[in-house]
């Protein structure tokens, strides 16, 4: 459906080296510490930025080539992009309704209804959580097939974040090959509602999994400095120095399960995998 | 592109406090500002209005934002040059009319038909500013069409007075002042030439001024 293809885009000091995959019917999470790629990544995707190299295809086509018409099926939340704020919520409605053929104009008013978002208040003077759910809003108000989110859920509380998870949840279930590309600084949002996560490090995808996967089998494996020469490193992904030896994250939890049964293995969430490979030294 | 229109209106009508001392101005504009005066600032006020959206579009990041709608960038570019020009142009029409009542049925002076060919020259700001804008964004753009404005003043000022100079001391016949006279009473009295020729010009800058925008924009990441 989305295609990253080899992109590589080069800056004075960084230079981002990615590829991915979008396929129907998943929401797929982009997660990484801040500078580490994700808006660049999304930017590249929606052609906002020229890579120097490589090639992103939104349903076999290039994103370069891509037409007006075409844009109708992305629907999009940048970080640090939207309406002018001094635009009325009923002045935006009227631009998206100019803007796109399939704006659906009665889902628009009734989200904005259903959460409390005054049509006659200007973007500047609502609150963080409003802003962010009129954002998501005007994203999911016309016939899209690919949702590309950049930080949606930034600075919102957990009821609010919970209510715009809710919302790409219907917008999944309403067409099977729709599909979501969705970065988050929080990884609990990430963990709940991704199929599959890349894990983007100084540029470059490190970590690629199923959800599940990387939930259930990688794990942490704390061992001492003696016993850390005579591992068997060959699932071993990343290493960091404790003050207690070493913390080596695997994706074979359950091999050193079965062959270490002294070892201390513990289970980690998306925090504290990102952790191990921000810190320490990837194998 | 439509949405592109619409959202740029909607900006313009946010400066209701610009757009009531443009009313003020036009009752003055009735009863006794010079026409040339009127032409040019009423101009010049519209098309400020209208290159004023871009600020707001650089405020937010909203290119980035409308550049992800059905809008492409070669769009944005085109709604820009056309807004401006047409907005612009309502500030100049209405000026010309505003003065012309003024002129003949207020104060009852004739009309100086000149003004019509020096109001045109404001639509050469959009022509700079709007390809300077998308290259630097509106602030460094400000300063740089000053910078810009300033070095077209110091060259003509300082070309002109040695050109009068030399014009002084060249002797004419009798017979090619003539014909020089003859030209000048010609043209005089044909303004409409002389408005041709300032439109032909500003046309020419739009058309490198907007490809060059156009260039610019291909190859900027937002």
């Amino acid at each position: 459906m989305l295609e990253v293809k080899n992109v590589v885009k080069k800056y004075k000091n960084f230079t981002l080296n990615v590829s991915m995959e979008l396929k129907p019917g998943m929401i797929t999470g982009l997660v990484g510490a801040n500078g580490a790629g994700k808006s660049t990544t999304f930017k590249i995707m929606l052609g906002l930025v020229n890579p120097d190299g490589g090639e992103v295809l939104i349903n076999g086509m290039s994103v370069k080539a891509y037409k007006n018409s075409g844009k109708e099926d992305i629907g999009c939340v940048l970080a640090d992009s939207f309406f002018p704020d001094i635009l009325k919520i009923k002045e935006l409605k009227s631009i998206l309704k100019a803007s796109y053929k399939s704006f659906d104009e009665e889902y628009f008013v009734k989200k904005c209804e259903e959460y409390e978002i005054p049509m006659d208040k200007k973007i500047s003077e609502l609150s963080g959580g409003m802003k962010a759910k009129i954002r998501v809003i005007t994203a999911l108000s016309h016939d899209s097939k690919i949702l590309i989110l950049d930080e949606p859920t930034s600075g919102l509380d957990v009821v609010s974040r919970e209510e715009i998870l809710a919302e790409l949840r219907d917008y999944m279930e309403k067409d099977e090959e729709r599909s979501i590309v969705i970065s988050s600084h929080i990884s609990s949002d990430i963990e709940k509602i991704c199929d599959d996560i890349y894990v983007i490090n100084n540029g470059e995808i490190v970590i690629h999994d199923d959800t599940d996967t990387l939930l259930f089998e990688y794990a942490a494996l704390k061992i001492s400095d003696e016993n850390y020469e005579s591992l068997d490193k060959q699932y071993v992904i990343a290493v960091r120095k404790e003050s207690y030896g070493y913390e080596c994250l695997t994706d074979k939890k359950d091999y050193y399960l079965e062959n270490f049964p002294d070892m201390v293995i513990e289970k980690m969430n998306l925090d504290e995998l990102m952790l191990i490979l921000y810190k320490g030294e990837k194998l | 592109m439509k949405g592109l229109f619409i959202k740029d209106l909607k900006l313009v009508f946010k400066n209701k406090f610009l757009l009531v001392l443009m009313v003020l101005f036009s009752l003055v504009g009735f009863v006794g500002m010079d026409e040339n005066f009127m032409i040019g600032y009423f101009t010049l006020f519209f098309t400020g209005l209208a290159i004023s959206t871009s600020g707001y579009d650089e405020r937010n990041n909203t290119i980035a934002y409308l550049l992800t709608t059905p809008v492409s960038r070669r769009d944005y570019v085109i709604e820009k040059y056309i807004f401006t020009t047409c907005f612009g142009f309502i500030g100049y029409a209405l000026s010309v009319a505003i003065s012309f009542i003024g002129c003949h049925f207020i104060q009852g002076k004739p009309y100086d038909v000149t003004a019509l060919s020096l109001g045109l020259f404001i639509f050469l700001i959009p022509a700079l500013m709007i390809p300077i804008n998308i290259k630097f964004g509106t602030t460094k753009g400000r300063l740089i069409t000053l910078a810009i404005s300033g070095i077209i003043a110091f060259i003509i000022g300082a070309l002109v007075p040695p050109l009068l100079m030399i014009s002084s001391v060249t002797e004419f016949t009798f017979d090619e002042e003539m014909a020089i006279t003859e030209y000048v009473v010609e043209v005089g009295l044909k303004t409409y030439l002389i408005a041709g020729g300032v439109l032909l010009a500003i046309l020419g800058a739009y058309f490198i001024s907007f490809f060059i925008s156009l260039n610019i924009i291909k190859k900027k990441n937002y």
